[in-house]
């Protein structure tokens, strides 16, 4: 099992160091098939640690496997070790697997692409680090595939970066990304401080020891990893890079911003959860902002014109759940929507794709309509995708937010009741979504530029979307009883223990829930179905939606409070400080030096006599003070 | 009869204030290498007359040494008025300030 | 093992001075003799043993009695720090020599006996164990970087190397008088009996201080910097970025911390604080640097100032981050400072004004680029973050608040470096650059490749170098 691990983690990179040397001596297509080959063999090898992991008995599956010392000190040793749990098999299945799928999706996706051998190469070495960030047994190594997905993302964000607007994101999402590395950094600080170690099992052991719970240090510490999870998740306030990063190809905008990468703060907090735990103000915060994000997120996704825009929306909203499902201490239900969420956000992106690449690469949805008929099985699919979203049964978050309740706390209320109203929103805007691309009159754009004279789309496109759909029912399935069965949370207890809340209060939470996500979605249909309806609405409230229209101006907030003043003060640096202060004082120096000089110089006259007389006097002196010196 | 030492030391500063007066007052060069050489055989002068009377021979060396110096400067000198001659410059020492600064 | 390390270089200078070959066999020359000392220098890596303390030692009298009672003695020998620290000098020189043969430099045999005399003076530095001998390497690197700057620099190299040169020489002078005090008030100059002597006085560690901080160079004391950066051949200033600031940090750690750990003590803060300002002030001002080569060297000053932040944390920490840090940023820095230079071959200029789109069809190029911009921008699991990691931590134990200060200037060095890469590679061609400007070709590869495998290694492996420093 060991080997085995170990294979799933190195396959992505070995990926990334043959495409590399192979280059331009391989075609286009080779590297592509080539690029997957090898994530679906890292995939194969993390479906058979799970199967064996399955296997063990409770209580036996936590391992971990050490290659070799990365770094050391005297004082702080950090070894290559790699942790194999049920959490992190979960994490390893749902990267490779969902991974996997969507670099087979790019080979149709981005066929024809002048840098298609380096698109599998980023793409590859994403799954590298997204492995490494899970796997990894200690937080410096964490903290290694958390930089290095950051990477990734900013290469695979500007790939195209012969333009200027994703240079921009990606500079962004880099930026914002470096934030979250400087909390986790500061934490493994007082980590190496006070228990001398990063690897989990001694930090998550002795660290309530010796931070006393709710104390200073322990909320600190907690604070800094909820710092580095909230700029990697997208979520309030450092959620601004996320819409921006939609710059990127549709597969990247999946996996890494729809599946993956966002869903590492998610991993963390329940990775770390003793840390949180033993800060419950901290907790409470995770929640809150989880619960902020997904209400703010659900708005913006209502207004947005872009199709991936609106997705991407969602997906920060997702999120929200997910953290305020930690932030409840409802560690399982977070992960099963985070598996769940992988699939049918990456489906609903990859449809979108398929959308964007019937449509000649036209985003905006106003351009869009009636693509049901052209797109049958798409539309399909999609569905499935959006059911999920919503949270009709079986797919349900109500474990989340009944399980807030049953905390009887402020935060539990807040939490409940944001939940609910979020459940409305999803349908709401999940079922515009739909109802614009596909239903409805078609535009003249789409009827124009529309063409599947290959079907709907090349086969590697959409089988993977497929088997996404596949994936989703079945991770449905697993949501099935999940207040009475459980059998995920049993497999992921021993790593994450779970909130089990009374089934009165799931059964009334879900019924909500429900009717709101079902009425929200109806609500729309029947508007959209008459044109002056939508026109009264957007009369009535217009005004309204500047607001989340400008995405409640984060971005021009941000630009005003740290981005002007810091270019500000470099120009000054620059342009005054630098010149005249510090290259002055070099002229400065000679300058007067050469002014000495000259003031000096000014003694030789070049008149011989002036020498002569000057001469003679000084030797008269000198013998004067000689002859008197001698006498005495 | 022993001529006085005081009479070597009088001629000597006799003639050392001959040459101070000629490096004072005259323009030419020549005339003020010339009084050079006075003040330096004055000091010669000096020297002998001092090594005579005390025997000690150190002062003769040193005027040895003295006449080898006031000798290469002359060459110098005389050099430098030929070649200044040479390119119709004025031998006149208070216009030839070209070292000044 | 050491003295030949000293003595090729030096030997090599003299033949290449005198030898009147043509153009291509000087250069074939110089590389040859570049190579023969990376070589003899990885035979001493891997003969090293860490168990050992100081290796490959030499020693033989100099001058008796060269003040009071001490002797200067011939005294060289090689510890962890210094290995690596001659490591770095001959790759870099390496690199620098093949880089000159490269672009084509005026009257190469007496650039190349500059350059290789320059790593000699480098290498006597960096071995030596006695104090006259370490300061007269210090004065000797001055030489050959005068003349370097002067004669083949840019159009202000009259006023950088001047700049250079005094900024430079009050420190040493100062050390100078440092060193006449040690020699007197101490009777030996031997680093050994040094270290053991328990020196109390602040007075000579001040002057120590200011030759090894003007080096650097720490704020504010880098008036230099900009100007010679800037006007020098860019091979010489990928040495004095990748290398020479270097030579500064190796004194602080070497000699100035050792002889005088009190005195160090008591200043810690001052010396902190002054780094942190340097190490904002710089990442600020290479934010908006409006050249290639400015924005390296600002970071340069910024990165040398976190080594200066990790050298007085006084803690393991601190110490080996601050070591490794040396290593990496000096290699990252190289690779910068030489595909810069590459780059100005083919455009011209460095100004981002002129450049952009360089990354469009040149994978090679935008690939190389793409490494340096990462590894000096510590990206976490490269080499430098894990340098800079230690070094944070070490400051971090010493004073938290001074740890997390320093830790932003991590987001700092990925705004500038970001902009750097962009500013050269990214979106569409400037005005200097147009689709027929080449790819990198393989002898230019063959100078960056090597480089970089360098980094990748030391990233993969970071414990490798870090279990031979031995504080």
């Amino acid at each position: 099992m060991e080997t085995l691990s170990f294979i799933c983690l190195l396959m992505p990179l070995a990926a990334v160091a043959a495409l590399a040397l192979l280059h331009t001596r391989i075609s286009r297509e080779t590297a592509a098939w080539l690029g997957t080959g090898f994530a679906f063999a890292s995939f194969a090898a993390a479906l058979i640690v799970f199967v064996g992991l399955l296997g063990e008995g409770a209580g036996q599956r936590e391992h971990v496997y050490t290659l070799y010392t990365w770094a050391q000190s005297s004082t702080l040793t950090v070894p290559f070790d790699i942790l194999v749990d049920p959490l992190s098999a979960i994490e390893m299945l749902v990267v490779s697997g969902v991974g996997s799928l969507i670099v087979m999706y790019s080979v149709g996706y981005m066929h024809g692409d002048p840098k298609e051998r380096r698109f599998f190469a980023y793409m590859n070495l994403f799954l590298f680090s997204m492995l490494l960030l899970v796997m990894a047994a200690n937080f410096v190594l964490l903290l290694a595939g958390w930089g290095l997905v950051g990477l990734s993302s900013y290469l695979l964000i500007g790939f195209w970066h012969e333009q200027q607007a994703p240079v921009k994101a990606a500079k962004k999402a880099f930026v914002m990304n470096a934030v979250g590395d400087v909390g986790i950094a500061i934490a493994i600080f007082f980590m190496a401080r006070d228990i001398g170690t990063t690897n989990f099992h001694e930090v998550f052991q002795r660290g309530p020891e010796v931070w006393s719970k709710g104390g200073t240090t322990a909320n600190l510490v907690a604070f800094l990893l909820l710092v580095g999870a909230v700029a990697k998740s997208a979520q309030i306030p450092l959620h601004t890079w996320l819409p921006d990063a939609m710059e990127g190809p549709t597969p990247v905008s999946a996996l890494i911003h729809a599946a993956t990468m966002v869903t590492a703060g998610v991993y963390l907090i329940a990775r770390a959860h003793p840390l949180f735990e033993n800060a419950p103000d901290i907790q409470s915060l995770v929640a809150l902002l989880g619960v902020a994000t997904l209400l703010m997120a659900g708005v913006i996704a209502l207004v947005q014109t872009d199709i991936k825009r609106i997705i991407a929306y969602s997906t920060m909203s997702q999120i929200g759940y997910m953290f305020t499902a930690v932030g409840v201490s409802a560690y399982s239900a977070g992960m099963l929507h985070l598996l769940s969420h992988a699939f049918f956000k990456a489906l609903l992106f990859l449809g979108a794709g398929i959308v964007i690449h019937a449509l000649a690469n036209e985003q905006d949805v106003r351009r869009m309509g009636g693509l049901a008929s052209a797109l049958p099985w798409t539309t399909r699919l999609m569905w499935v995708g959006t059911i999920a979203l919503i949270g009709i049964w079986p797919f349900s978050k109500d474990v989340v937010l009944a399980s807030a309740y049953e905390a009887h706390s402020t935060t539990g209320w807040i939490v409940w009741v944001g939940g609910l109203l979020g459940a409305a929103l999803t349908g709401l805007y999940a079922t515009r979504l739909m109802r614009l691309v596909f239903y409805g009159e078609r535009s003249e754009f789409a009827r124009e530029h529309l063409h599947t004279d290959h079907g709907e789309a090349p086969w590697t496109m959409f089988w993977p979307v497929a088997v996404l759909g596949i994936g989703t029912v079945l991770a449905g399935l697993l949501w099935i009883g999940f207040g009475v069965n459980h059998a995920f949370a049993t497999f992921l207890e021993e790593v994450a223990p779970n909130v089990e809340p009374a089934v009165s209060v799931e059964f009334a939470t879900t019924v909500i829930a429900w009717a709101l996500g079902i009425g929200g979605a109806l609500l729309v249909w029947r508007l959209y179905e008459r044109p002056e309806r939508v026109a009264a609405v957007r009369r009535r409230f217009g005004s309204l939606t500047t607001l989340p229209e400008r995405k409640f101006y984060w971005d021009e907030a941000y630009d005003l409070v740290f981005y002007r003043p810091a270019a500000r003060v470099a120009c000054w640096f620059n342009a005054v400080l630098e010149r005249w202060v510090f290259g002055g004082s070099v002229t400065g120096t000679a300058w007067s030096v050469r002014g000495i000089g000259r003031w000096v110089s000014d003694a030789q006259t070049g008149v011989v006599r002036q020498y002569a007389t000057v001469f003679v006097i000084g030797a008269v002196a000198i013998g004067a003070y000689l002859l008197g010196r001698s006498s005495l | 009869m022993k001529v006085g030492v005081e009479y070597f030391v009088g001629l000597s500063a006799v003639l050392f204030g001959i040459g101070l007066y000629g490096i004072f007052i005259r323009r030419s060069p020549m005339i003020i290498l010339l009084s050079v050489e006075l003040v330096l055989n004055a000091a010669n002068l000096a020297l002998i007359a001092f090594s005579r009377y005390r025997d000690d021979a150190s002062g003769q060396v040193f005027a040895l040494v003295v006449m080898a110096v006031a000798a290469s400067e002359v060459v110098v000198g005389l050099g430098l008025v030929v070649a200044m001659s040479r390119r119709r410059a004025e031998l006149d020492v208070d216009r030839l300030i070209n070292l000044r600064n | 093992m050491t003295v030949a390390l000293i003595l090729i270089p030096l030997a090599a200078a003299l033949i290449v001075a005198f030898l009147p070959l043509p153009r291509r066999s000087t250069e074939a020359l110089a590389l040859g003799a570049a190579l023969a000392e990376l070589a003899l220098g990885i035979v001493a890596l891997i003969q090293f043993d860490t168990a050992k303390g100081v290796q490959f030692a030499a020693d033989r009298l100099w001058f008796g009695d060269l003040v009071s009672n001490a002797d200067a003695r011939f005294s060289v020998g090689m510890s962890g720090l210094s290995l690596f620290m001659v490591l770095l000098t001959s790759l870099g020189v390496f690199s620098a020599i093949a880089t000159a043969a490269w672009i084509g430099r005026a009257r190469p045999r007496a650039y190349f006996s500059l350059l290789l005399m320059l790593e000699g003076a480098l290498v006597l530095l960096f071995t030596a164990r006695d104090l006259v001998l370490f300061y007269t390497g210090w004065e000797a690197m001055m030489i050959p970087l005068y003349v370097l700057i002067g004669v083949w620099g840019g159009r202000e190299r009259r006023r950088a190397t001047f700049t250079f040169f005094v900024y430079t020489l009050i420190g040493s002078l100062l050390m100078l008088v440092g060193v006449a005090w040690v020699g007197i008030t101490q009777g030996t100059f031997e680093l050994d009996a040094l270290q053991n002597a328990g020196i109390t006085d602040a007075g000579p560690f001040f002057l120590f201080a200011a030759a090894f901080c003007i080096k650097a160079p720490i704020f504010p004391l880098h008036g230099w910097l900009p100007l010679t950066y800037r006007e020098s051949p860019i091979e010489v200033t990928a040495l004095l970025s990748g290398v020479i600031s270097k030579a500064g940090a190796y004194g602080l750690l070497a000699w100035a911390l050792p002889l005088f750990r009190p005195v160090a003590e008591d200043y810690q803060w001052w010396f902190a604080g002054l780094a942190l300002a340097g190490l904002v002030y710089g990442s600020l001002v290479a934010f908006r640097a409006p050249d290639a080569r400015g924005v390296i060297a600002y970071s340069s000053l910024g990165q040398m100032n976190l080594i200066v932040i990790g050298i007085f944390a006084l803690n393991a920490d601190g110490f080996t981050g601050a070591t490794f840090q040396m290593v990496n940023h000096g290699v990252a820095s190289l690779a910068a400072f030489l595909l810069i230079g590459l780059v100005e071959l083919r455009t011209g200029t460095d100004l981002f004004r002129w450049l952009g789109g360089l990354a469009n069809r040149r994978a090679a190029l935008s690939t190389v680029f793409l490494f340096a911009t990462m590894f000096a921008l510590a990206v976490p699991g490269s080499s430098t973050f894990v340098s800079e990691l230690y070094i944070l931590l070490g400051a971090f134990r010493f004073e938290p608040w001074l740890g997390a200060a320093a830790a932003t200037g991590i987001v700092l060095a990925a705004m500038y470096m970001l902009r750097w890469y962009s500013g050269i590679a990214h979106e569409t061609e400037g005005e200097r650059v147009d689709p027929t400007t080449p790819d990198l070709r393989p002898y230019e590869l063959g100078i960056a490749v090597p480089l970089v495998l360098v980094l990748l290694a030391m990233s993969a492996w970071p414990s490798g170098v870090m279990e031979r420093i031995v504080s």
